[in-house]
């Protein structure tokens, strides 16, 4: 019997089991669901949602960049030089003698070098092979604050270069950047460039890396000068060293200046972009709408659905065009009067930021840009009616990572044919009832 | 802290509507009826009223009267149905708990204790449909949906005392308790329209609440009929919207429940069962619209009950039996029908002398709902597990 009993149980829990898997009752004959809310979009033109915009610029340094720049009258305007200063010459090495002995030589007489410079070549422009100059800078100055104009630009000292641009240099060779051939060019140093920077207050100047070609635009990835030696406990034996770069920035020209009309993000010094949020309380809606809701409509956080921030690509100052794809962050600021200085709030943007192709800024330019701004608007239409909901009002626009590169992401601004709107999606209904 | 017990003991009733809906008829008025009916009356096309012997059942609260031993029952049931409404077809698949019942016997005062937790309505099903939204003059195509999660049962104490050797009496309290979530949700194709705009949802959740009373007689007037009956009043079925919930309350008015059964003893071995249900459901101005329910609506159904089937001192009576229901939620225009055929068996697993301690029983039907363009043939199985003596 106790096995009747059991066979029993188990034939009952196998067929209930057969029923586990749940199927809803569930038709497609929606004709008589319990409510029909009407999905409008509406598209703000910048003055009915934001009250001014303010381009700012000076966040960060070119020294702040893992490469440098070298160009030539680049979209015909554009120079840029890279400079390095070098790290004192190495003062021993490890060398075998005639017996195979690794010994450390102090003993070191430097006979020859050759300076590398590695480039990127997907990012780089250029139409083929570079020609490329490296003079001996002749000039202190100061990693942080060189420009085109200024050696030193620091407060309290402004120390122009005696010539614009980084020089006079003393000449030290040139050299061809194919390409095509591979990613880096080479210059060979003489025993006198070599002798140059023993004196370590000289490698401590450094160099200039310099485009002789026109219309290119190079990122140099590194500078690197490699010594040749020959060894006193082994005088067949020749060894070559690696002098570190001590500093490297890179210094341009033109220099930029914001305009109200365009809306920046990115270059170095960055570029943000502030926007000061400002609607009302109530939309209006196209006629045909109106004569099924009563209009104009006010915005609730529950019949919005999506805000997204409609902004038009446009060519960049000539030179700064991106090269690569711009990553753009949007971020609260968090204390709009203390601007350009004021924190900013958490990402709005995700943490890789809005992805624009660089196409979008040459031969693409007019492209939308779709910033989706959701939560944050439900969050600001929220703060209009519950005082315990804080969020700012004020909006910046900036580069993911700042400074991200010397390219720049230009948009249309206030008052331009391609000047950011907001698209609204509203879902006007009755509401959920549970009759 | 009362909602919090409330909706527990409510998750425990109603876990059969949390696990599956029942019927695209589910979807009108108050949801799809579930009787709180165990494996036997089930197998038998009875209402579950006026059945012969001891046993458990809201339906039949003077039916406990007599119980030697404490008893315990629980009851499960899938069902599968496949339906139409018009060219679309529509299937259901799930497996509920409609009832859970301890009776406990007072001998001093020769009475018994019952509390019952039954189900009442499923309320859980989906609604689609495909259509498409202008959006500054682009037809943008979107999806809705509407979903309705939860249901209503009954907690019920009673108490049946025997008066005589012939009649019973029965009286009870109850509760309906429960909750429902009902959410609706737009979807916008994501090649129309900007990538990451989420789909718009609104919705709200209600808890359930109201009483119930009870009276049962049961009477024997000679040894081979019985006649029961059982008379339930409701008070309106409050429906409160929980925090956060923008939609409003209601208050469904409930109707009297009359329920009357009668078996008689055909043969030594063979019994017959009959019974029947009638209700009178009307719109209120705060719940149901007039058009919305079916007005009176009545069941009928009873079979046969041979326990010729022995093994030792073990039976395993085989019952059929056949029903015919009106359902209180109008379709459309139509008034819901539902007719079956059914079939069962008992099974005592174990035995103490002549006391069943641990006991199945098992029940199957086949029927079919009808209501204007929408039609249903389902299968349902009941299983009622059953300890005693512990």
């Amino acid at each position: 019997m106790r096995q009747t009993s059991l066979i029993g149980l188990l034939a009952l829990g196998s067929w209930s089991l057969l029923a586990c898997q749940e199927k809803i009752p569930t038709t497609l004959g929606g004709d008589s669901l319990p409510v029909s809310p009407i999905t409008v979009q509406v598209t703000l033109p910048f003055e009915a949602f934001a009250r001014e915009m303010t381009v700012w610029g000076g966040y960060g340094r070119p020294v702040e960049l893992p490469n440098g720049v070298v160009a030539r009258a680049f979209g015909g305007t554009l120079d840029a030089r890279t400079l390095v200063g070098w790290s004192n010459y190495p003062w021993s090495a490890s060398v075998k003698d005639s017996t195979g002995t690794v010994r450390s030589d102090t003993l070191l007489t430097f006979i020859a070098g050759k300076v590398v410079a590695v480039f990127d070549t997907v990012t780089s422009i250029h139409d083929g092979p570079v020609d490329l100059a490296l003079g001996a800078l002749q000039q202190d100055w100061d990693v942080l604050s060189a420009s085109w104009i200024r050696a030193v630009d620091s407060v309290g000292s402004q120390i122009p270069w005696q010539e614009e641009g980084g020089g006079p240099v003393l000449p030290l060779g040139t050299a061809q950047w194919d390409p095509a051939t591979g990613d880096s060019a080479v210059f060979t140093l003489d025993s006198a460039a070599v002798a140059l920077w023993t004196d370590t207050t000289a490698a401590k100047v450094g160099v200039r890396l310099d485009a002789l070609s026109e219309g290119v635009r190079l990122n140099v990835m590194a500078l690197r000068l490699l010594l040749t030696t020959r060894a006193r406990s082994n005088p067949d034996t020749l060894v070559e060293l690696t002098v570190a770069a001590r500093t490297r920035t890179f210094i341009y020209q033109p220099i930029l200046i914001g305009s109200p009309e365009s809306f920046w993000a990115g270059g170095v010094p960055a570029w943000r972009t502030v926007m000061e949020m400002d609607f009302p309380d109530t939309v209006d809606l196209p006629p045909g709408v109106c004569a099924q809701v009563k209009c104009p409509v006010t915005l609730t956080p529950e019949s919005l659905v999506s805000a997204t921030l409609v902004l038009r690509t446009q060519a960049p100052p000539p030179g700064f065009e991106p090269s690569d794809t711009i990553r753009m962050d949007v971020r609260e600021v968090l204390e709009p009067t203390r601007m350009p200085k004021s924190p900013l709030g958490f990402t709005l943007a995700g943490f890789t930021g809005i992805r624009i192709p660089p196409e979008h800024f040459g031969a693409g330019a007019g492209a939308e840009v779709l910033v989706p701004l959701g939560a944050y608007f439900e969050g600001l239409i929220r703060a209009k009616s519950d005082p315990e909901v804080t969020i700012s009002s004020s909006l910046a626009f900036l580069s993911a990572f700042e400074p991200l590169s010397l390219q720049l992401a230009s948009f249309g601004g206030p008052g331009s044919p391609g000047a950011p709107e907001l698209r609204l999606l509203l879902t006007l209904g009755e509401g959920v009832q549970i009759r | 802290m009362k909602r919090s017990l409330r909706l527990t003991v409510a998750a425990l009733a109603l876990l059969p509507g949390l696990l599956a809906g029942q019927s695209l008829l589910g979807t009108q008025g108050l949801g799809f009826p579930l009787e709180p009916l165990d494996a036997r009356a089930r197998g038998l096309g009875s209402v579950g009223t006026g059945l012969r012997g001891t046993y458990l059942l809201p339906g039949d609260p003077a039916a406990a009267a007599g119980m030697l031993f404490p008893t315990l029952e629980m009851t499960f049931q899938p069902e599968w149905g496949n339906g139409t409404v018009g060219d679309e077809e529509v299937s259901t698949t799930g497996t509920r708990f409609p009832l859970f019942v301890l009776g406990y016997p007072l001998a001093r005062v020769g009475g018994t204790v019952t509390l019952t937790i039954g189900s009442f309505m499923d309320q859980r099903w989906v609604m689609r449909r495909e259509g498409t939204a202008d959006l500054e003059g682009t037809a943008t195509p979107i999806t809705d949906e509407f979903r309705s999660d939860g249901g209503v049962s009954v907690i019920r104490l009673g108490w049946a005392q025997g008066v005589g050797d012939k009649l019973a009496l029965a009286a009870g309290v109850g509760t309906y308790a429960g909750s429902v979530a009902r959410v609706f949700t737009r979807t916008f194709d994501s090649l129309a329209v900007s990538a990451g705009v989420p789909p718009f949802q609104e919705g709200g959740e209600w808890g359930y609440g109201g009483v119930s009373a009870s009276f049962g007689a049961r009477w024997d007037p000679v040894e081979f009929l019985r006649v029961s009956g059982a008379l339930t009043w409701s008070s309106d079925l409050d429906a409160d919207p929980s925090k956060g919930t923008a939609g409003e309350g209601a208050a469904f008015d409930l109707p009297l429940e009359l329920r009357l059964g009668a078996s008689g003893v055909l043969t030594p071995e063979l019994d017959l069962t009959l019974g029947l249900t009638w209700a009178d459901w009307k719109g209120s101005a705060d719940g149901l619209e007039a058009e919305a329910v079916a007005g009176a609506v009545w069941s009928l159904g009873g079979g046969l009950e041979w326990r010729g089937l022995n093994r030792g001192s073990r039976s395993f009576p085989l019952r059929v039996g056949m029903r015919r229901s009106t359902l209180p939620f109008r379709f459309g225009d139509a008034a819901p029908r539902e007719s079956l055929l059914a079939a069962g068996i008992g099974l005592d697993l174990f035995r103490v002398e002549e006391v069943v301690v641990g006991g199945l029983d098992f029940g199957v039907e086949r029927g079919r709902r009808e209501a204007g363009a929408f039609s249903e043939e389902f299968w349902r199985g009941t299983v009622t597990v059953k300890v005693a003596g512990f």
